[in-house]
């Protein structure tokens, strides 16, 4: 999978990363303003554990003590953390691939699970997606911020980074009013729309759409909410909505 | 109690002095120090200080020895003098600073009439403990940076938070949750804000600077702190009420005190109202009479509150309020809707 993926711009990889990983800070502080500060430890993590297990069993030692998982579940996130801050202050990717966002989706999965079934479904696109959006917008690249652009040049800049850069075969936009639409096919993490965990979810959300609607946010001022995310095989169409 | 390590202690000594009997005295080494030395040293410095006023016919304003300075400060109205030891490396502005403010404190503290009747040690520790704190605040910016980040780490309500030092316009700290949420942009478009607000009450002919102002959009409010050398930003969670953004800024601003409560204006504190169209144009005008200069620099601090507030919550702002420090004071509140920003002075009743 690393090399399937492998991404030929250093300097872009690492700004596709941040991103990523973005949605994964964004979590976790919100989790924080709306729980409290030991949200990770006390309330996302021993919930998380069943649904990242489910996809990346490699990090697991095998241990069945729930603490014991626990643990290991937070080793795993402090370490790729480090990993990508190293990354971003030496501003090279060597010992980051696919396979290591590929762990990273699964811990946004992970995430957005716990927080479903912690908040609910209405909390989750009152709250916690506008504000994700809010804080997300702090993660995108300067051009995607830049004032001059329509927001139309600026999602069609973003879908054409995600496919150029291999992340989707296919990407595309659409600004329709207040309708915002964002289409992906070809998702190199599409894998997990197939495992029981995912397809067992009512609501699930993709983070292309969740990028999108960050750059949505930023661009019109305005709380952006990712209302609903519809997956096929290897894709999703993502709808956005501005308040 | 604050615990701090003595060597980043620039504060030696503080006397309280009131016609020559020592009515408070505070040393960094409390536990070694002998009162019967602090009363000997008292007297000295007011002999010193009489020497000075009735010999040389000149109040004595410092002094110093080779490790340490020696400043006074008379009490306004009153017979009281402040004497502050300072380690020869102190800064003298920030020691100068440092007696403003144990001053103001003290001015509030009853201290007790009846001569030999000693201070409760319960009131001791805590003009002690805001010494120290002032200490902190002032002259050591790693310590001070510790304490605002383990507070806003107890916190959940503000993900964004700075302090500035005002004299270099340096940034002593930064608290963001997650950690790209703070950039070096937000700083300089606060400090534009701060000048421009500055300049906004000069041209007013307000002559007192700002003590806190507060920005707001329907989901987010920012509060922004002036503490004399330290400026401090705090931007809420989507939904925090502007009271508790309000509370934090004043908390990281550590040492200093601000008004418990934000402000209520209504329309008999008004006097003064400029509208101002999105041109920057005057369209409408009443009450206190405002020079061309003030319009204009109104005009771009609507600008610069606006950009502000984008570099911090990504939203226009709707609502600035501004006031300035002290009773009987001034208050500026600017509300944006499309087409049109309305300017209000007010003018707070003195208790």
């Amino acid at each position: 999978m690393s090399t399937e993926f492998q991404l030929q711009d250093n300097e872009q990889q690492l700004e596709a990363v941040f991103l990523y990983m973005g949605i994964l800070d964004a979590y976790d502080a919100v989790g924080t303003e709306l729980i409290g500060p030991n949200v990770l430890d006390e309330h996302v993590l021993p919930r998380m554990v069943y649904y990242v297990q489910e996809f990346l069993p490699e990090i697991f030692s095998g241990q069945t003590s729930a603490d014991a998982l626990v643990g290991e579940l937070k080793v795993f996130l402090a370490d790729f953390h480090r990993k990508v801050e190293n990354a971003q202050t030496s501003g090279s990717t060597e010992g980051l691939t696919m396979q290591e966002i590929w762990k990273l989706r699964a811990a946004i999965f992970g995430y957005e699970s716990v927080f479903i079934d912690i908040l609910g479904d209405a909390a989750i696109k009152d709250y916690v997606f506008i504000r994700i959006s809010d804080i997300l917008a702090a993660y995108l690249p300067e051009y995607l911020l830049d004032p001059g652009f329509s927001l139309a040049e600026k999602l069609d800049g973003y879908a054409n980074y995600i496919r150029e850069h291999g992340f989707v075969k296919y990407a595309r936009t659409k600004v329709q009013g207040d309708k915002i639409t964002v289409a992906t096919n070809g998702c190199a993490f599409s894998r997990i729309h197939e495992s029981d965990a995912y397809q067992n979810l009512n609501v699930r959300f993709c983070p292309w759409g969740m990028i999108g609607s960050a750059i949505v946010s930023a661009h019109e001022g305005r709380g952006t909410t990712l209302k609903s995310s519809l997956f096929t095989t290897m894709g999703s169409v993502s709808e956005i909505e501005t308040q | 109690m604050v615990h701090l390590h003595a060597s980043l202690r620039m504060i030696r000594e503080i006397f309280l002095i009131d016609r020559s009997v020592l009515q408070y005295h505070y040393s960094r080494d409390q536990s070694s120090y002998d009162d019967d030395k602090a009363v000997l040293s008292s007297g000295f410095l007011s002999a010193i200080q009489d020497f000075s006023t009735h010999t040389r016919s000149d109040a004595l304003e410092s002094f110093s020895t080779g490790n340490e300075y020696f400043l006074y400060l008379q009490c306004p109205d009153s017979s009281r003098v402040l004497v502050g030891v300072f380690d020869r490396i102190a800064p003298e502005n920030l020691a100068r600073e440092a007696m403003e403010k144990i001053m103001g404190f003290l001015r509030d503290f009853k201290m007790p009439e009846t001569e030999g009747k000693q201070l409760l040690p319960e009131e001791k520790e805590r003009i002690q403990d805001h010494i120290e704190r002032i200490s902190i605040q002032l002259f050591s910016n790693e310590q001070l940076s510790s304490i605002v980040i383990e507070t806003l780490e107890r916190r959940s309500d503000i993900p964004l938070a700075f302090l500035v030092d005002s004299n270099d316009k340096s940034i002593i700290t930064s608290f963001s949750r997650p950690k790209p949420l703070f950039k070096q942009t937000q700083v300089r478009e606060f400090l534009l804000v701060h000048s421009t607000l500055n300049k906004v009450l000069e041209s007013l002919e307000i002559g007192k600077r700002y003590s806190y102002f507060i920005i707001e959009s329907d989901d987010y409010s920012v509060a922004a702190c002036n503490g004399g050398r330290l400026l401090s930003v705090a931007s809420g969670a989507m939904r925090i009420p502007k009271e508790n953004v309000y509370e934090a800024a004043t908390t990281i601003c550590y040492a200093d005190s601000f008004e418990e409560e934000i402000a209520l204006t209504s329309d008999e504190t008004l006097v003064g109202k400029l509208i101002y169209s999105t041109e920057g144009r005057i369209s409408e005008k009443r009450g206190k009479d405002v020079t061309q200069k003030a319009i204009v620099f109104i005009s771009t601090l609507i600008k610069s509150i606006d950009s502000m507030f984008k570099s911090l919550t990504r939203r226009p702002y709707k609502r600035f309020f501004a006031r300035t420090s002290g009773q009987g004071d001034w208050c500026i509140t600017l509300i944006s809707t499309s087409g049109m920003t309305l300017f209000e002075l007010h003018k707070l009743p003195s208790l």
